[in-house]
């Protein structure tokens, strides 16, 4: 397994990008993907070419659609999904989420904390949360900028709060790429670890829920436990400790700010929080009981401050759904 | 070409979050549907009102301050948002989510735009859809022409 740079939420002429999906597979071509998902807002209108344009480029593209609903978006990604997104509503949300599911798709809750009516109508979800507990991952950062702002903290508490109720969400990134960005702002990448880029591998990939989102950091994390290894996304027996190991190095194409160098490694848990310090290619180890969850957390200097530069998706423990 | 629809309708506040359903019935031997939508005002002006409905709104779902004045007053003026879905008798042909006000689409078997799905023109009960995102103003007036081209 190794973990592939995607791009799992991104927009086209065919709804309000400004580029066409052949524009879209170039620009991501030269920005280092091995796969994206195209999720025009409320059509599959430009699917087909971007996969086309991806088979002749040698990129993956994820057919998808973006769920624009009144209330909230999702990502939706795999293409055999047959809602239509105007019949989802705050009552039936949670069996349309479902459905899309039992084709085969992987549901994304987008955004969900960003300012909503009247700057971005839909953009902030209304839908009571209890309602999205089914979905299979939940965009930690979003756009510009992803790891500041309220709208980020909030969206991490939020994430965090479901993993402590037992629920299993996979951490992702959305850059909702609608330009080219020829200098881009601060953005991040979702990796996602499988076997290949193929889409069906990417899918997998994303069910198991092995994904990090980062500003500039490679990472490399596993955690062993009676001699077994495990993956992010990967459930380690109920109250048996592990080591966990990482490893971080820099992006050296990522094309805008670039860290400078770490700082420290938080390991979050239900029950607390470990903190070590950590440094571009050294390894770091630590035993951890986990309680309910283990996520990685990875701080350094870049704009000559401190931040949070990349998430890993949670390591559960048995007894998460 | 034959018009099938050539209509102006008026949208209100209470519309917000609603789909406007404009029923049409197509004719035998179509080829493609040339539709010319537009809609207006676009914008809302006046200052001191998108500033207090982005605070009441920002404080609502975030019950945090999300941006500072100055960024608020960067996002005015506020502007309303419409998207526009088309049914055929054979189920979904698209939407077209876009910020214009004046938009055209031209949707047949082999070609479509915008959003929109190639289609055969089937004869029939056809629907066109205003899904009301957005309105920030006391009325929209929506002006829409569908024609047929035989
Ligand atoms: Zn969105
Ligand atoms: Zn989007």
């Amino acid at each position: 397994m190794r973990y592939f740079r995607c791009e799992l939420h991104t927009h086209t002429t065919s709804s309000d990008g400004k580029m066409t999906p052949e524009e879209l597979v170039d620009r991501a071509v030269e920005c280092g993907y091995d796969a994206i998902a195209l999720t025009d807002h409320n059509t599959v209108a430009g699917v087909e070419r971007a996969v086309k344009a991806g088979e002749r480029r040698g990129l993956t593209v994820l057919k998808g659609i973006e769920w624009t609903t009144f209330w909230g978006h999702f990502t939706v990604i795999g293409g055999g999904s047959d809602v239509l997104w105007r019949d989802i509503t705050p009552d039936n949300v949670d069996a349309m989420i479902a459905r899309a599911q039992s084709k085969g798709d992987i549901v994304t809750i987008a955004h969900p904390r960003r300012m909503g009516y009247p700057l971005c109508s839909g953009c902030h979800c209304d839908y009571d949360i209890e309602k999205l507990t089914g979905a299979d991952n939940y965009e930690i950062w979003s756009h510009y900028y992803p790891n500041e702002g309220v709208a980020a903290r909030q969206q991490k508490e939020q994430w965090y709060s479901l993993l402590e109720r037992g629920l299993k969400i996979t951490a992702v990134y959305g850059y909702d790429w609608h330009n080219r960005d020829d200098l881009p702002p601060s953005y991040a990448y979702t990796y996602v670890g499988t076997e290949s880029n193929r889409a069906q591998d990417i899918i997998e990939g994303l069910k198991r829920g092995a994904t990090y989102v980062t500003i500039g950091v490679k990472v490399d994390c596993k955690a062993i436990s009676d001699g077994k290894e495990y993956c992010i996304g990967s459930t380690l027996e109920s109250g048996k400790s592990a080591v966990f190991t990482l490893r971080c190095d820099r992006i050296e194409d990522y094309r805008s700010d670039k860290p400078e160098r770490l700082t420290r490694v938080e390991f979050h848990t239900a029950e607390g929080v470990t903190c070590l310090p950590i440094e571009f290619g050294k390894k770091v180890q630590t035993e951890i009981t986990p309680a309910k969850f283990c996520v990685v957390e990875i701080y350094g200097i870049r704009n000559r401050q401190e931040q949070l530069l990349a998430v890993t998706g949670a390591f559960y423990t048995g007894g998460n759904r | 070409m034959l018009t099938l629809i050539d209509g102006r309708f008026v949208l209100e506040r209470k519309d917000q979050s609603t789909h406007y359903k404009i029923p049409f019935s197509v004719p035998c031997g179509v080829k493609k549907l040339h539709i010319t939508v537009a809609y207006d005002p676009k914008y809302n002006y006046d200052e001191e009102y998108g500033l207090a409905l982005i605070k009441e709104s920002m404080m609502k779902q975030a019950g945090e301050p999300l941006m500072s004045e100055g960024e608020m007053r960067a996002r005015l003026p506020l502007d309303n948002h419409l998207s526009f879905s088309l049914d055929s008798p054979c189920g979904a042909v698209g939407t077209a989510h876009r910020g214009n006000n004046r938009q055209n689409f031209t949707i047949s078997a082999d070609n479509a735009d915008g959003g929109f799905y190639p289609c055969e023109i089937k004869s029939g009960d056809w629907t066109f859809i205003i899904s009301v995102t957005c309105i920030i103003t006391d009325n929209i007036t929506v002006s829409l022409k569908i024609e047929a081209e035989q």
